[in-house]
């Protein structure tokens, strides 16, 4: 009990550091939002600048610290403000436009890819004296250290491109009737390839990560214990050894999983894909500040909240976590 | 009866020969949004990120002035007079035009739309009220609408491009336009009515009004498209997806278009790259060395525009020395011919000899101990430009002139130090407009002017004072006669010219990609008809002439 207070009273605490720095951060950028749109878009006039400025309420004669209250005020109201780069939407509109594509595809690749990962993983470390166990890990290594954009680059480029097998980029079709059964179709087609990127790049840190845990799970006494008792192998490998090699992993996972709501950044830029990712790249580009702090505080509240959850779950997987970590 | 049948006949063949020559109606054409990613559906025409297609397809303005034929087109007014005294400016509304709801539109609308800028700042449309001095709007008839100025301005007819009229019945309900987001659906008099469930994330589509006012070659209302088909893509997946011909019209940014857009289809893929706004090598004219008239023509002379440009590549066209743009070149004539500049890297160092420069040891002019080693400034990041600021550095040191490229953040510090004149040497921005008029009175009128060390006002100018320049802008502002307000202006680019404050280099370009494979009629270098600009009311001219093939 003790202990779950502990993270309870760290997590309220990192919450409110995230939502300070969420404020200041962005005011620290050079520049400010309405100079930046006049001076981009061609066409609108610079005398229209002030008028722009009166209409993003930028001509705030209160103080920094007034301001912050303010924020922190409408924060605990659920409101987010409204989005510069796309004014008047309110914030949490254009959030929610991008949010289930993010979930979706970067969601469904991570889980994905840590079940593949954790199995094969588990494969290659029972087998690991055999020669395809072997290749397979050097292969994953090999694959895990490029870029995922310059996987998901290539990719575009030979099935995109070059032999179009597959969209260049988008989520969907435009000209299919949404919901629909060929909507749903055209969203795993237009998903297949980042969802490759993802899951064959981020899969060999899974692979890794369990394959070594196992390895030294698989030389400790209870193992030997477990197969001079005769216990049956799949037993020994799947509750004795997995069970407990997981346990980092399942850290790492949660961690993972917190990441998964900023989006594949670079993954979701390279194909044009209307997630969280892109949305924070292109607010940022604009100097959309209450955008840029929403996405920004959704995503630290993701990765503590996924922490928590990380803790909870050890509590649950591990004895040794429920009496106070001794 | 006879008779009947020859009419008949005669009707028969005109008709023939009418639909022969008419242009082929239908089809969708697909278009890029200027927003990239994810779309938001805005359609209020107060927001600077309204959908493009708000402006100018659904709402319309009274008049558009366009500044590529020079013309000025008449939407929803037909005519305008000013006043005697050109302080009253009078339009004349165009009868029987409907609202797409069916409601028939007035001067109600018109009082309605521009009163709304009267209290609120951010509702106020082309400045009227904030910068222009409208002191008055009122119906002088039930077909004319009057506006009344504090002072003579007659430039104020440009800004009027920039006045969308919206239905008074829809708008007079609405507690806070800026912020409204209820018109789902816009009732407006343009050319097109928004596809009712066509929005998604990433595109949206637009057809026809079949009941706008504005008649096509065969009689019947235009447009001759049936709609716009938008899907939005990034600056990274722009490249791929106009070279696979998924775009019939785009506005990005294509490195090395030729090889990657052009070659996928010679024969379909055009663009069409035409002068935007005007980048110079903005001199300090309070400053050492740049006070000196002689200094700042050797500049002139050194420059290479044409090699700039090249080495860039990023679509950048050369300006003339006088800074017009090529739709206004014919202003600049008789000065050119006096006092026109040609690339003459000798002749550049022949002037700075007689200003009394001598090349010191490291090959660079000095005079009275100071050299003319000078730190050339670019904003931070600006890749093309600093690429064309290190030609401009060798093209200097050619003349016995080191510029050193400095990167400086945009805006601060590098707008604070034009702001306050806190440099020799940098590249400028002169925002083209509409017209020179536009261009210059922001960049060379005196009201630009300051000391160094106070702020200048705008981030145009280089310090310059010039009264005959100042005389002739503000006289151009007080004539409603084209023919005196060109004389003006040829004045005012004779005065520029004599005087070279600045060195113009180049021009911005607007970025147009467009596809001849389904549709044709898109202006181009050949038949410059319109700005290819989807914002504002640019893309009319266009949206009114391309068909299928």
């Amino acid at each position: 009990m003790k202990y779950l207070f502990r993270k309870l009273s760290l997590l309220a605490f990192a919450l409110f550091v995230a939502v300070t720095l969420n404020f200041f951060i962005p005011r620290m950028m050079p520049g400010d939002p309405a100079t930046e749109l006049v001076d981009k878009m061609q066409g609108i006039p610079p005398e229209a600048l002030e008028s722009i400025k009166v209409a993003f309420g930028l001509k705030t004669d209160d103080p920094m610290i007034v301001q912050y209250f303010k924020y922190l005020g409408n924060i605990f109201k659920g409101d987010l403000g409204i989005s510069l780069s796309r004014f008047p939407t309110p914030v949490s509109t254009v959030l929610a436009l991008a949010i289930p594509w993010t979930l979706g595809l970067i969601g469904l690749s991570t889980v994905l890819s840590f079940f593949i990962g954790t199995v094969v993983g588990i494969a290659v470390a029972w087998n690991r004296n055999k020669r395809a166990a072997s290749w397979t890990v050097g292969v994953f290594i090999f694959i895990r250290s490029f870029p995922y954009f310059w996987l998901g680059l290539l990719l575009i480029y030979l099935l995109g491109f070059r032999f179009e097998v597959f969209p260049v980029g988008g989520s969907f079709s435009p000209y299919v009737q949404r919901p629909s059964w060929d909507f749903f179709v055209s969203v795993l087609y237009h998903g297949f390839l980042p969802a490759l990127t993802i899951v064959v790049s981020s899969m060999g840190t899974w692979i890794l990560t369990m394959r070594n845990n196992m390895i030294n799970v698989l030389a400790e006494d209870y193992i030997t214990v477990a197969l001079a008792k005769g216990l049956s192998l799949k037993r020994i490998k799947t509750l004795y050894a997995a069970k407990n090699a997981i346990l980092p992993s399942i850290t790492g996972f949660a961690m993972s999983l917190g990441f998964v709501v900023g989006g594949g950044l670079l993954t979701e830029m390279v194909f044009g894909y209307p997630g969280v990712g892109l949305m924070l790249f292109q607010a940022v580009q604009a100097k959309d500040y209450p955008l840029m702090q929403a996405i920004f505080l959704f995503i630290s509240t993701a990765v503590l909240a996924a922490n928590f959850l990380a803790d909870l779950a050890v509590l649950v997987l591990d004895p040794r976590a429920r009496d106070g970590g001794r | 009866m006879k008779k009947a049948l020859v009419v008949l006949l005669l009707f028969l063949v005109v008709f023939a020969t009418l639909t022969t020559a008419a242009v082929k109606r239908g089809g969708y054409i697909n278009m890029t949004p200027m927003k990239q990613g994810v779309l938001v559906k805005n359609f209020n025409p107060f927001s600077p990120n309204a959908l493009e297609f708000t402006l100018g397809a659904f709402y319309e303005t009274l008049v558009y002035y366009n500044p590529m034929t020079t013309e000025t087109m008449f939407f929803l007014a037909t005519d305008y007079e000013w006043s005697e005294d050109l302080k009253e400016l009078t339009f004349t509304l165009r009868d029987g035009v409907e609202w797409n709801d069916g409601t028939p539109f007035t001067v109600a609308d018109v009082l309605f739309s521009v009163n709304l800028g009267k209290e609120n700042q951010a509702l106020d449309q082309g400045v009227l009220w904030s910068v222009q001095g409208l002191q008055k709007v009122y119906a002088a008839d039930y077909n004319k609408v009057t506006f009344q100025f504090e002072e003579v301005n007659t430039t104020v007819l440009d800004y009027f491009s920039n006045v969308y009229i919206l239905p008074a019945h829809i708008w007079k309900d609405v507690p806070d336009p800026l912020t409204w987001t209820g018109n789902e659906n816009p009732v407006g008099t343009g050319p097109f009515l928004y596809e009712e469930g066509s929005f998604t994330e990433l595109s949206y589509r637009v057809k026809r009004n079949p009941n706008y006012w504005k008649l096509g070659e065969d009689g019947k209302p235009l447009p001759y498209i049936d709609g716009v088909q938008f899907i939005s893509t990034t600056n990274e997946q722009a490249p791929l997806k106009f070279a696979r011909g998924e775009y019939d019209w785009g506005g990005y940014f294509i490195a090395n278009i030729e090889d990657t857009y052009v070659k996928a289809d010679p024969e379909n893929h055009k663009y069409w790259l035409p002068e935007g706004n005007l980048v110079f090598l903005n001199l300090n004219n309070l400053r050492w060395p740049f006070d000196e008239y002689k200094v700042r023509l050797a500049m002139a002379y050194a420059m290479d525009p044409e090699e700039i440009t090249r080495i860039m590549a990023s679509g950048a066209v050369p300006a003339s020395i006088s800074g017009l743009q090529s739709s206004y070149l014919f202003l600049a004539k008789d000065a050119l011919d006096k006092y026109g500049v040609e690339y003459d890297p000798d002749y550049a160092r022949e002037l700075l000899e007689e200003a009394g420069y001598r090349l010191n040891s490291k090959g660079i002019y000095e005079r009275d101990g100071k050299a003319l080693s000078l730190k050339l400034y670019v904003p931070t990041g600006w890749t093309d430009w600093v690429i064309g600021c290190q030609v401009i550095s060798d093209q200097l040191n050619e003349i016995g002139v080191e510029a050193i490229v400095t990167q400086a953040a945009w805006p601060t510090p590098y707008k604070d130090n034009l702001f306050n004149g806190n440099y020799e040497i940098c590249l400028g921005i002169a925002v083209t407009g509409t017209n020179p008029h536009y261009q210059f009175v922001r960049w060379v009128h005196s009201d630009n002017w300051a000391p160094l060390g106070e702020n200048a006002g705008n981030y145009y100018g280089m310090r310059y004072k010039n009264e005959t320049i100042t005389r002739a802008l503000d006289a151009y502002q007080r004539t409603a006669d084209r023919e005196e307000q060109n004389r003006l202006m040829a004045q005012v680019v004779e005065q520029f010219l004599a005087d070279m404050p600045s060195v113009p280099l180049f021009f911005n370009p607007v970025w147009f990609e467009y596809n001849t494979k389904t549709f044709v009629g898109w202006p181009n270098a050949d038949n410059p008809y319109a700005n290819p600009r989807p914002s504002g009311m640019d893309k009319l001219p266009i949206l009114f002439t391309i068909h299928l093939k």
